[in-house]
């Protein structure tokens, strides 16, 4: 500011009197001043295209110019200093007037002096700061709020749209405010328009309430779109006076969400549809099964006299009794794929084992089949106990159907400590596969790989779901004539659930 | 030898064949047939308490669960609502192909159902019913298992 470094004063006064009156009076307040002066607006005005002055003392009669006129062509240039009009007695009322046209105040030459002139300059200077700061302030907002992708609308009490950036108008497609407003008929989709007024009044009521729903106005376009709104009650705000609305559009994201919800009707429509199907197959199925069990049940074997009706009855109980198991297994399967609810405790796999090379002890014996177990480095796992017990029982009877006609069956259970749980490996010297042709199908409902009478292609389809179901996995690796080797993952997760 | 006892099943064939289970283990002297729960509810409906005898009402019904026009549940809610108050001591034996254990509970807490038997029926479930503290009375049989109901239940 001036006071500290050099007061540039130009001085636009044609009556040379004046001007050094006015000088004089300069000299005295701001001694350092440098005083330029001009006789004609013209010269002045080329002046201030080559170089900045910190005040303008301006004369309104001049040779080339006069009054408003001078103010008008000055205020025309860019970056303006601050500019205080010099008047005679006579002139007193376009001095005020020209308060109007943006100079910062007038002086009457008759009333000059040191004081009136120092105070004019200073104030003068000082407001026109501030009030470039506030213009640039309000144009730095102003350009936020038009530059946002957000729409911004001020709304009076009753919902009409008094004013809106340009972000809203093009969300809405309208650069009038006049066929937009809550209160318009046809603005809002009939379906919200309730909504949206009893969230308007609730919002009118309460000083800086904030409120927020998404709802749809329908655009001159002819096309409804999703709005997400904030109603911002600052009526009481002098400032403001309005309801500030800010809103985005969000068809696409609606759209998006309609499809999506669509999409998961649909499939969970026909997910329970399945799921009914797949129990009312089983229940029909189920009710005619137990028929011709108990069918074969009753029949007295004794009194059938006939050897040709006997083997033939004899081979239709054992085919009921097949059909029994592959719709028990069936369902196990289902109730599997279904049940969140297995209870899971630490279980040793040792007993498991034990317990399940017991019931299959017969076939052991049978297949002269040697069965070793480690479980030291891991000896127990949190999982579900009659899963992990049908694991052990499917994986041992499949090693033991699967044994080699040429060698005896060597079964090699372990247990490990691995990173993210434990893993338990069955490890056979049987008859093997052909990795490349089973790949992963062997995982599958119903994928038998062998010719064997009992195979139904179901046990592995039911340990992979059984690991599955408490977040565990399985893998296999064979060879041909070598054997086939099982690991199985339990998680951690169910380990310390 | 129970005098009379109901049959509730919409399957002809597993009718026969209870019928043919009933007369082999002499179970019953007379076992009715009733397709649903509303033909037994209306045959209920018929009588008169007056009329009352052990030649007319069931001390046990072998009870389906999956039946069209009313189904076991609603058969066992009939059954208390109206039935057992007018005829006390019918005992239920609910036999269902539905191997739901969330069901076998459900009829757990039913206190007219006596137990719960997979289908299909065999003749050893039917004699080792004859144990049963419900009905051993009936039947001339040592006790020799001294079961509780409960883990009756469980031995079937």
């Amino acid at each position: 500011m001036p006071n500290s470094t050099k007061l540039h004063v130009l001085i636009i006064e044609d009556n040379e009197g004046d001007f050094l009156l006015v000088t004089n009076y300069l000299s005295k307040v701001f001694p350092f001043a440098n005083i330029i002066h001009c006789t004609y607006l013209a010269a002045a005005i080329a002046l201030l295209k080559q170089q900045t002055v910190d005040i303008i003392l301006l004369d309104l009669s001049l040779p080339d110019s006069n009054g408003e006129q001078s103010i008008k062509q000055l205020k025309a240039l860019n970056g303006l200093p601050p500019v205080i009009i010099l008047t005679g007695l006579a002139d007193k009322q376009t001095g005020i007037n020209s308060l109007r046209l943006g100079v910062q105040d007038y002086l009457i030459k008759d009333d000059i002096n040191g004081a009136v002139l120092q105070k004019s300059i200073l104030y003068s200077i000082e407001r026109e700061r501030i009030q470039v700061q506030m213009a640039q302030s309000e144009k730095r907002f102003r350009s936020l709020i038009e530059n946002s992708t957000d729409g911004l609308a001020l709304l009076n009490s009753v919902g009409d749209i008094i004013e809106m950036s340009s972000a809203a108008c093009k969300i809405l497609g309208c650069n009038s405010t006049e066929f937009l407003g809550l209160n318009r008929p046809g603005f809002l989709h009939p379906n919200d328009a309730r909504k949206v007024s009893k969230l308007f009044s609730a919002v009118v009521k309460e000083p800086n309430k904030v409120l927020t729903l998404n709802f749809s106005v329908l655009t001159p376009g002819g096309d409804y779109i999703w709005l997400e709104t904030y109603f911002h009650n600052l009526l009481d705000d002098t400032a403001v006076n309005a309801v500030v609305l800010n809103f985005r559009d969000i068809t696409r994201r609606k759209n998006n969400e309609a499809e999506k919800k669509q999409l998961i009707d649909e499939l969970t429509k026909s997910n329970a549809d399945l799921k009914q199907y797949t129990y009312i197959t089983s229940h029909n199925l189920r009710a005619p099964l137990t028929n011709l069990i108990s069918i074969i049940n009753l029949i007295e074997w004794q009194k059938i006299k006939d050897d040709d009706t006997r083997i033939l009855l004899e081979a239709f109980k054992v085919s009921t009794s097949l059909l029994n198991e592959t719709l028990n297994d069936l369902m196990e399967a289902i109730v599997i794929k279904e049940s969140g609810n297995s209870k899971q405790t630490e279980l040793s796999f040792c007993d498991i084992n034990d317990k399940v090379t017991r019931s299959l002890h017969s076939m052991i014996v049978q297949g002269q089949a040697t069965i070793k177990s480690n479980f030291l480095s891991a000896p127990t796992v949190h999982f579900d106990a009659g899963y992990l017990e049908s694991i052990f029982i499917n994986l041992l009877s499949n090693a033991l159907k699967y044994a080699s006609p040429e060698r005896d069956l060597q079964l090699d259970i372990k247990s490990y400590r691995v990173k993210d749980g434990v893993e338990l490996i069955f490890s056979d010297n049987g008859i093997g596969m052909n990795m490349a042709i089973v790949k992963e199908r062997i995982f599958g409902l119903h994928q038998r790989f062998h010719t064997n009478a009992d195979s139904k292609g179901i046990g592995l389809y039911l340990v992979q779901s059984q690991l599955n179901a408490l977040g565990g996995g399985i893998k296999v690796t064979s060879n041909i004539n070598v054997g086939t080797t099982f690991t199985l993952n339990f998680k951690k997760q169910s380990a310390y659930a | 030898m129970l005098n009379l006892i109901f049959s509730i099943d919409d399957d002809k064939v597993t009718q026969m064949l209870n019928q043919m289970i009933f007369n082999r283990t002499a179970f019953a002297k007379k076992c009715l047939a009733f397709m649903n729960g509303a033909e037994a509810i209306n045959y209920f409906q018929q009588l008169n308490e007056r009329d009352a005898s052990l030649d007319n009402v069931p001390a046990l019904i072998f009870l389906d669960l999956n039946m069209p026009v009313m189904g076991g549940w609603q058969f066992l809610n009939k059954m208390e609502e109206e039935v057992i108050q007018r005829f006390p001591g019918i005992k239920i034996v609910i036999s269902s192909s539905c191997l739901n254990p969330i069901e076998k509970k459900q009829a757990d807490g039913n206190s007219n159902v006596i137990a719960f038997l997979n289908k299909p029926l065999t003749l050893d479930m039917i004699n080792t019913l004859k144990h049963h503290p419900e009905l051993k009375m009936n039947f001339g049989v040592c006790d020799k298992y001294n079961l509780t109901q409960r883990k009756f239940a469980d031995s079937i």
